[in-house]
């Protein structure tokens, strides 16, 4: 089963770049008590979402759009707003900011593409010195669509590939394929495709284009209501 | 105008890269501000190196005023005096745009808690560059003034008899035909607020592109724009009015221009009541002049900040 190597492999990383951290820079600010003196440390986990597959690299379709951080320092009478796209499959982001000393509270929240709070969370840190580092981890607050891979490369006649639909998030997902475009496209699929997702549950289907599908590039359009999701599907021969 | 012809309008809008340099107006004077070290949120102000520094193609060259601008020049104001840019001519009508390096501290003034909030820096020069923009109307080639604002903050009196003013900023483009406006924007440059009081400002990004007057709204690269609501709106506006009556006095007040391009009052200006009532007059409708506001800071760069101020990284994992 691979979703537990892939876990492991997310793991050792993290307990590596933090270990590196704190040999590094030593103890001091942040909830977790983790500081760094100058710079900023970013942490890429694209890579762990999958493998390899039909020469493509495994990169989530997801519903998420952006991203926005607010920091309110004590006393402050309105919070400092930070915010940015977030690409496809990020989910990991690092903000410079700058703040007054002293305690200030960190809030940040995960937006779909039709502004659907997705994740959620905030903590509050006592700001020493220049360089510090604060974690933030955020929890899922709906449903959170999730379609990989994100491009299916197909050959008419060939044969099918895999794409799994999952929910990240809390609640049950319900959400279905819309539509293939251009139309008509040549494109069939097969599986349980709309059926509703419990929280972490995922269903998989698989696509296949008939001997007479047209090369070109097409997109299936998979919905929820909590935004879209397009899958990027190549034909060619 | 319309936000269909507000978006066509950009949509037709092209740089003017090319060419030759033309006069785009004239730096006509500095104010001081004081003491920025007095402002609750002053840092330790980096020397500027002189009030004002243009770049015209080669390096940075300290200027004195009066001096004329061209366009594509880069203007640098330093962050303890205000500059007056005088744009137009006495056939077109004068705009006056002032460059605000720190806008968000005055001395003697009340900050508002918004600009306070965004975190703006006094104590580093601003950054702008003027420019024209050649837009094609009902298949006609206009040629409009536009800036281009890389770090300050800026206020423009415009009138409504001149072309439109292109300002860009945080990836957006407001268009100003005579108008009220604050703008402002927090240290990462990601980040700010426009206040409109009276008049049309159009945004690109803004979805039905028209700002309302009374709106306050905050700008955020990349991301939808947001209404902070009537209190915060009123907040901002009171700061910028004290303000801008602080520095400039009747120097601040919207001009108009006579037969010879000499700037003259548009309207006779006397003390006390009578001076408030012909303001609010002025202000509500006289349409000689509309007065424009325009206030925009984005602060770059990781020059010093102040000493109570820690410069830091958030790291946001999303359990994907």
């Amino acid at each position: 089963m691979k979703l537990p190597e892939v876990s492991t492999r997310a793991l050792r990383l993290l307990v590596l770049a933090w270990g590196a951290g704190l040999l590094l820079h030593g103890c001091g600010d942040g909830p977790l008590g983790f500081a760094m003196r100058r710079g900023s440390m970013e942490l890429d986990l694209r890579p762990l979402f999958g493998r390899p597959s039909s020469g493509l690299t495994v990169v989530p379709g997801t519903v998420i759009d952006s991203i926005g951080l607010e920091a309110t320092p004590q006393g402050a009478a309105s919070p400092l707003v930070f915010g940015r796209r977030l690409a496809r499959g990020d989910s990991m982001v690092s903000f410079g900011v700058r703040v007054p000393g002293g305690r200030t509270r960190f809030s940040a929240r995960v937006l779909s593409t039709n502004g659907t709070v997705l994740f959620a969370g905030d903590s509050t840190a006592r700001i020493r010195r220049d360089g510090f580092l604060v974690v933030l981890d955020l929890l899922p607050r709906a449903p959170v669509m999730v379609v990989a891979p994100d491009s299916l490369r197909l050959v008419p006649g060939g044969p099918v590939r895999t794409v799994t639909v999952s929910n990240r998030g809390i609640g049950e997902l319900t959400w279905r394929i819309d539509s293939i475009r251009p139309s008509p496209s040549g494109i069939t699929f097969e599986g349980m495709a709309g059926r509703p997702l419990a929280a972490r549950d995922s269903v998989r289907l698989v696509f296949r284009a008939e001997p007479a599908a047209v090369p070109g590039t097409y997109t299936a359009f998979f919905s929820s209501p909590q935004g879209s999701v397009g899958l990027r599907l190549d034909v060619s021969r | 105008m319309s936000a269909l012809g507000t978006l066509a309008l950009l949509a037709a809008a092209s740089p003017d890269l090319g060419g030759q340099r033309r006069s785009a107006g004239t730096l006509t004077e500095t104010r001081p501000l004081g003491i920025l070290q007095r402002c609750p949120q002053a840092g330790s102000a980096p020397a500027a190196g002189g009030e004002v520094h243009i770049r015209r193609g080669g390096s940075w060259e300290p200027k004195a005023t009066p001096v004329e601008v061209l366009t594509r020049d880069s203007l640098r104001v330093g962050p303890e005096v205000d500059a007056r840019l005088r744009i137009g001519s006495a056939g077109r009508g004068i705009g006056i745009v002032f460059l605000v390096p720190s806008l968000a501290c005055h001395p003697g003034v009340q900050t508002s808690t918004v600009l306070r909030g965004l975190r703006l820096r006094p104590g580093m020069p601003a950054e702008y560059e003027v420019s024209t923009h050649t837009v094609t109307v009902g298949g006609r080639r206009e040629e409009r003034p536009a800036i281009n604002v890389r770090r300050g903050g800026l206020i423009v009196q415009w009138g409504p008899g001149l072309p439109p003013l292109l300002v860009r900023m945080l990836g957006d483009t407001a268009t100003i035909t005579g108008t009220t406006v604050a703008m402002a924007v927090d240290s990462t440059g990601g980040e700010g607020i426009l206040y409109l009081e009276m008049g049309s400002v159009s945004l690109s990004r803004l979805p039905g592109g028209a700002v309302r007057p009374g709106q306050l709204l905050h700008l955020r690269r990349g991301l939808p724009h947001v209404d902070l609501g009537p209190d915060a709106a009123s907040d901002v506006r009171e700061s910028v009015r004290d303000r801008i009556d602080a520095v400039w006095g009747p120097a601040g007040r919207p001009t108009s221009a006579d037969s010879t391009g000499r700037e003259v009052p548009a309207v006779p200006v006397e003390s006390g009541r009578q001076r408030r009532r012909v303001r609010r007059a002025m202000l509500v409708g006289l349409g000689g002049v509309a007065a424009g506001f325009l206030i925009y800071s984005a602060w770059l760069g990781s020059e010093a900040s102040g000493e109570e101020s820690r410069e830091g990284t958030v790291i946001i994992r999303i359990p994907l």
